[in-house]
Parts: C-alpha cells; sequence; structure tokens
C-alpha cells in the first residue's frame, strides 16, 4: 500500500482516537472543561473588567483640554475658520468655540437671576475662546506639547492654557493599563496551559498502559500523541466557549444595572476579536499542555 | 538475525550484564536460561530498544542499535515483536482490539486488518473470543491473547519474555507447541525462560545460559525455516 495512503488512514485513526477518548472518558473531560471554562471565565472577565475600567476612566480623565483664547476684537470669521483647522488636527476628538457673546450668555448664566451686565460694554472686552479637547494617547507627551504649539502659532491667538496634571492622570492611566495588561495576561495563559495540562495528565493515567502498549507495538510518536493534542484542544474550545459565554451572559445581566443613576458606568461587551483570540489561545495552550502530557 | 558482542548493561552500580556475546540466526528457536535476576529481561529490552545501548554492540532484524535513531525505532518494533510475562494486554477491550493493534498503527487497511486478525485467531483457537472483553478471559487465554498479538504483523523475530511463567505446566506445554507452529514458518525466536519442562520439550532449541549477566555455555543451533 502507498506510503501516503497509510498515512491518510493513520491520521484518520489518530483523529477517531481523540473522540474515543473523550467518549470514554465523559466525566473526566467535562470536569476538564469546566475547569478551562473557569479559567476561561476568569480571564475573560478580567479582560472585560480592565477593558471597561480602561474605556471609562479615559472618557472621565483620559483626555487633555487645551483653553484658546484669541485677541479681543479678533474677526471672527478668522476665528470660526481656525475653529475648524484646529477640530481637523490630529488628537483632536472635540472643539467648543465661543463668541464674546457667548461667553457672556455662559456668564451670566452662572450669576443670580435678575442681574444683567451692560452688554455692549463687555462683550467687546471678552475675547472669543475655544476649549479643545485631545485624546491622550500612550504615554509619549510629545504629541500634546505640539499641538500646544501648533496653537500658540495660530494668528490671533493671545494664549493657550493647558492643566498639566490633567495630562499626567491621563497618561498615568494609559501607562498603568498598558503595564496591567501584559503581566495578566501571560499569567491567565499560562493558568490555563497549567489546567489543560493537569486535564491531559489525568486523562493519560487511565490509559497510561494503552500509550506504552502502542509505543511497544511499533506505533510513532506522533500518532500516539496526537490524539491527546486534539483531545486537549476539543475540551478546551468546548471549555472556554462554554466559560465565554457565561460572561456573555453575565455583562447582560450587569449592563443594565450599572447604567443608570448615580454609576452611568457603561459595560461594553467584550469584542470579538478579544473573544476568539482567549478561544484560540485555550485552544493553542490545551494542545501544548496534551502534547507534554502524553510524552514518553 | 541477532547478534550482541560484547554487550554490557548497569543499572547504578549493579551490573546486570557483562560483556555477553552470541548470534542467533535467520529462523532458529533459542532459549534464553538463568535465574531470576540473571540479565535475561534486561538483554530483551535491550533488543526491542526499551533500554539504550551502553557498551558493546548489538543488532536484530537487520537494525543497528548503536547507531539507530530514535525515529526508527517503531519501524525496529514492527519487525520485531514482543510477548511479554505479565501478558501487557488492555483488560477492557476485547480480544480482537487488542490482536489489531500492531497492525492499527501500521496505518493497514480494516479489511486488511480483519482478515489478518480472523486468521491468527483461529490459529490461536480464540475466534469464539474474539468479542470478549480480555478481562473475563484465563491466563491462557490472555497469553495467547498476547502471542497472537505479536504475531499478527508477521515480525522477523519475536522476544518472549517468560511467556509461560503466569501458567501451569499443560498450559505452558500447549503455548510452546504454538511458538514451535510460528517457528517452523520460518520465524526466529529467542525466548527467555527457567522453565526446564519447556526447554526439555524443545529439542532443537539452542540455549543460551545466562549467569549473573554472563553468558555461559551455548548449545546447539537448528534452525527450522530459514538458513543458519
Amino acid at each position: 500500500m502507498p506510503r501516503r495512503g497509510r498515512g491518510v488512514i493513520l491520521l484518520r485513526r489518530a483523529l477517531a482516537r481523540a473522540f474515543l477518548q473523550i467518549g470514554g472518558a465523559p466525566g473526566l473531560h467535562l470536569m476538564a472543561a469546566l475547569a478551562l471554562a473557569l479559567a476561561c471565565f476568569l480571564a475573560g472577565g478580567l479582560g472585560l473588567f480592565l477593558a471597561n475600567l480602561e474605556g471609562n476612566l479615559l472618557e472621565k480623565h483620559g483626555h487633555a483640554q487645551f483653553r484658546i483664547y484669541w485677541k479681543p476684537g479678533a474677526d471672527m470669521a478668522e476665528v470660526r475658520r481656525q475653529w475648524e483647522t484646529i477640530r481637523a488636527m490630529p488628537g483632536v476628538d472635540e472643539l467648543t468655540g465661543l463668541t464674546p457673546e457667548e461667553s457672556l450668555e455662559s456668564l451670566r448664566s452662572t450669576m443670580d437671576e435678575g442681574y444683567d451686565f451692560p452688554r455692549p460694554a463687555v462683550a467687546t472686552t471678552l475675547p472669543p475662546k475655544a476649549l479643545a479637547s485631545f485624546a491622550v494617547r500612550g504615554t509619549d507627551t510629545s504629541p500634546a506639547r505640539e499641538l500646544l504649539e501648533r496653537l500658540k502659532a495660530l494668528p490671533g491667538v493671545e494664549r493657550v492654557r493647558i492643566a498639566p496634571a490633567q495630562l499626567d492622570v491621563a497618561q498615568a492611566l494609559r501607562s498603568l493599563s498598558a503595564a496591567a495588561l501584559g503581566p495578566l495576561a501571560g499569567a491567565l495563559a499560562l493558568a490555563v496551559a497549567l489546567v489543560a495540562y493537569l486535564a491531559a495528565r489525568l486523562c493519560l493515567e487511565g490509559r497510561r498502559a494503552e500509550v506504552e502498549l502502542m509505543r511497544l507495538v511499533g506505533a510513532k510518536e506522533w500518532f500516539v500523541r496526537l490524539p491527546w493534542v486534539v483531545s486537549a484542544a476539543l475540551t478546551s474550545v468546548a471549555g472556554s466557549l462554554m466559560g465565554l459565554a457565561a460572561l456573555a451572559a453575565l455583562r447582560l445581566v450587569l449592563a443594565g444595572r450599572l447604567y443608570g443613576p448615580p454609576l452611568w458606568i457603561k459595560l461594553a461587551p467584550m469584542p470579538l476579536e478579544e473573544t476568539a483570540a482567549i478561544v484560540a489561545l485555550a485552544a493553542c495552550m490545551s494542545a501544548l499542555g496534551g502534547l507534554l502530557a502524553a510524552r514518553r | 538475525m541477532i547478534s550482541a558482542v560484547h554487550l554490557s548493561h548497569a543499572f547504578g552500580g549493579h551490573k546486570a550484564l557483562q560483556a555477553v556475546s552470541f548470534r542467533v540466526h535467520k529462523g532458529e528457536f533459542a532459549f534464553l536460561t538463568g535465574r531470576s535476576g540473571a540479565g535475561k529481561t534486561t538483554l530483551l529490552r535491550i533488543l526491542h530498544g526499551q533500554l539504550p545501548l551502553q557498551a558493546g554492540k548489538a543488532r536484530i532484524a537487520g537494525y543497528d542499535l548503536a547507531s539507530l535513531r530514535r525515529g526508527r525505532l517503531p519501524l525496529l518494533r514492527r519487525d520485531v515483536a514482543v510477548v511479554f510475562q505479565d501478558f501487557k494486554i488492555l483488560p477492557d477491550r476485547t480480544v480482537a482490539e487488542n490482536v489489531r493493534l500492531p497492525l492499527e498503527v501500521c496505518g493497514l487497511p480494516d479489511g486488511q486488518i480483519a482478515r489478518r486478525v480472523d486468521s491468527v485467531l483461529a490459529v490461536l483457537e480464540l475466534e469464539r473470543a474474539a468479542n470478549l472483553p480480555c478481562a473475563v478471559l484465563s491466563g491462557g487465554e490472555q497469553q495467547r491473547v498476547a502471542i497472537a498479538r505479536a504475531m499478527v504483523a508477521g515480525p522477523k523475530v519475536i522476544l518472549a519474555d517468560e511467556p509461560t511463567g503466569n501458567l501451569d505446566r499443560d498450559m505452558a506445554l500447549r503455548l510452546m507447541d504454538v511458538f514451535k507452529q510460528f517457528h517452523a514458518h520460518g520465524v526466529t525466536i529467542l525466548m527467555a525462560t527457567h522453565n526446564h519442562d519447556i526447554v526439555a520439550a524443545t529439542p532443537q532449541a539452542r540455549v543460551l545460559n545466562l549467569e549473573a549477566g554472563f553468558l555461559g555455555q551455548a548449545g546447539g543451533a537448528c534452525p527450522a525455516g530459514g538458513a543458519a
């Protein structure tokens, strides 16, 4: 029989053995899947928490605000054109412009009812101004500094103010989340791998004699190990999907309760790419666990 | 078919084999005798690639054990089958499932496997037990399953480690008839035993006597199915 034909038969048998292994010890594989489900639930839950924490914090504190003041009496048509220019600048999320009249109106609304300014006189002394919101990305401060310089250089601009503490808070949040996510993802990947390895090892203990016998009668090493790799990966995919489904259900319940007074916290779902990455990571680590568990 | 030159092996400080040299020709039946702990099992395990070659040279079925790469070990084990004293069968599997294992791992198609399994079970009078789990079989039947598994892939050499060690005298002699039957078809057999009855009942076999790791006097060779 051609060598390739035998290879296909062997591959088919190895894969069939993977399913037979699961069917042969359903309780053990179910427990392993539940352990992996728990690990993925915790991993996904932590990821979801961090991503939402970051999103919520950055929405509230992750922006630096530039207050831009033009010279009093500046040509408003020119100022309005500059507002559009600022809106188009990289990193600027939002810009609120105020003409002298609008500033006066805003000021008046903060005063006691009934008090009124001598409008035309005050309006001429107030400068046009704008509040530009700049999203801080990464820990690099140079984009914010560059924007500051560009704003100062605009014709007619008298001064630009920025709160350095605000910038520092945003940068600190960015660097904190960046520093925390890597080690946490690594620790969770390790936990998933350990659970998968132990599950495969436990399954193997019950079939140690068979594995040994297969080697003694001339089975090639890949034929011995492949069923363990495949069954570990399948168990892991089932487990991780269970865990992530439970997490999605929990998020649905919590999202309704958190987005309301007084919290107003948005709980966004985990992006599909991240969900797929967790499932793939768990499957890969489990396959590795199965491979190591079936070694000589 | 089997040759060893100055083969030595030690487990820590204990020397299990010391400069053992012998040759078993193609188609020959040879007994490896000696007391418990004489080194019989160690020698068979080295020849089957279960233990590394520490010193000396050994060849079996065309494989040089000193230069054998790990990836070729399965090929050696398809040509050299082993019958273990403790049977090493899977008690929860049926007789047929146990016997077909060496053919499954070779990638033989299912139809061919079924034919070969039926044929070897018939020779060993196990066809009626084919679908029974091995756990319900007697010791003698289990040992016959182990022999069937060893023979089914058509090996060039059989290494048998005390195959009658757990059986009564009558059953041992009956099993020896099975080995003689395969030997008559040209299979080379090296059998470790300390059962003098079966040695005496097999006058055509040569005897290699191991004592405390040393090989003693060897008897005359008598190939059955092939040239010496």
